[in-house]
């Protein structure tokens, strides 16, 4: 290994560091093609940590490195400085990246929605997605870690399926732990009942919400759907949004078949401001502030908890 | 499938023209984390998205997006 020239050893140690490598009854890649939800399990055969230690070793090895790099490194070579400086600056030289941080136990976890929300039908690739078999089971799991304390859902969706988007809304709805939504850049359509499921939401204040019409979209069992099926279905959503938030029926109904606010269709915009005077959600603000509330929410349950 | 979203279904569900071939998305679980990884023109699986619920697990440089898995 010495007599390999440090440079090229040095990449080689660094490209492994960031490759993982599967374990030996799954060697080579997985067959099966183009299977989603095929799971495999992998595990990573060098340990960052070890990697890192590795690094630090070749590099007190390699006072003779190419003159190149040995002026670039000089000063963040300081063979005095203490080792694990000199591997953290080690790796962010090498990969543009810091070692991971001392695992902080997070007490309150995110959630994040972008995109389509697919529920029963799989959408072109091209179709950024929000999956209902991945969300669900992480709601699942929130709820019976104890060590979660609160969720953060992050919205930015287009809409997508109304089945799906609900079911995320009722799990949300119904999860003991405290909630805060916010949405961010928008959250239209089936967005509106998510983001009025958490306990409290927030809007930044540029953000949008489309609140309109369910259209004469897609089909159920290959049979198009009647105007009563479609008008069943928007009553589910117009009765979810209106008992989960400030806002009355008689002025989501107006919103929702409002003319003259989208070209060619009824419907309104709601622009951070009017989301929140019109009763749909709770307040303006950012991530600042939706940490303080839901640590206030965690606080506020948990005393509750104390006094009974 | 019912569908409320802005974009009409007929944008959503056409197909791509010219593309030769979709992308490959798999789900794989890496040291107990799930991830979302696509396959590269050289076979390689290259990590798309981190699926995970902690915070911390994005601080983790291992699991950023354009990294290999092999």
């Amino acid at each position: 290994m010495t007599d390999v020239p440090g440079a090229l050893y040095r990449a080689d140690v660094v490209k492994s560091s960031i490759i993982f490598r599967p374990e030996a009854n799954n060697r080579g890649r997985p067959t099966g093609g183009n299977d989603r939800g095929d799971i495999l399990k992998y595990k990573i055969r060098g340990r960052w940590d070890r990697d890192c230690a590795e690094l630090g070793f070749l590099y007190r090895n390699n006072e003779a490195a190419p003159p190149g790099e040995t002026d670039q490194e000089g000063e963040e070579a300081k063979p005095n400085a203490p080792r694990r400086q000199r591997l953290a600056l080690q790796s962010l030289k090498q990969l543009g990246q810091m070692a991971p941080p001392p695992a902080a136990g997070t007490d309150l976890h995110t959630m994040v929605i972008i995109g389509q929300i697919e529920g029963h039908m799989i959408l072109p690739p091209k179709n950024k997605t929000t999956k209902y078999e991945h969300i669900i089971p992480q709601l699942v799991a929130i709820e019976q870690n104890e060590r979660i304390k609160g969720l953060l859902v992050i919205l930015n969706t287009v809409g997508g399926d109304v089945e799906a988007g609900l079911a995320i809304a009722e799990m949300l709805e119904s999860l003991s732990k405290p909630t805060v939504s916010l949405v961010l850049g928008g959250g239209h359509s089936i967005g509106v009942p998510i983001a009025v499921a958490a306990d409290y939401s927030f809007i930044a204040e540029t953000a949008t919400m489309t609140i309109h019409p369910i259209r004469l979209t897609g089909m159920v069992i290959g049979v198009p759907q009647t105007y009563e099926y479609l008008e069943k279905m928007q009553d589910r959503v117009i009765k979810f949004v209106t008992s989960h938030s400030a806002i009355t029926e008689e002025k989501f109904r107006e919103l929702m078949f409002r003319t003259g606010d989208l070209v060619r269709d009824v419907g309104s915009v709601l622009v951070g401001k009017d989301a929140v005077s019109s009763g749909l959600i709770n307040e303006i603000g950012g991530i600042d502030k939706c940490l303080r509330k839901l640590r206030e929410l965690v606080q506020q349950k948990e005393a509750g908890v104390q006094t009974r | 499938m019912l569908f409320y979203s802005i974009y009409p279904l007929a944008v959503v569900l056409a197909e791509e023209e010219g593309m030769e071939k979709p992308e490959q998305w798999r789900e794989l679980e890496v040291e107990g984390k799930k991830v979302l990884v696509t396959v590269n023109n050289r076979g390689e699986q290259v990590i798309a998205r981190l699926l995970s619920t902690d915070p911390a697990d994005y601080l983790d440089p291992r699991w950023t997006p354009g990294n290999v898995i092999v």
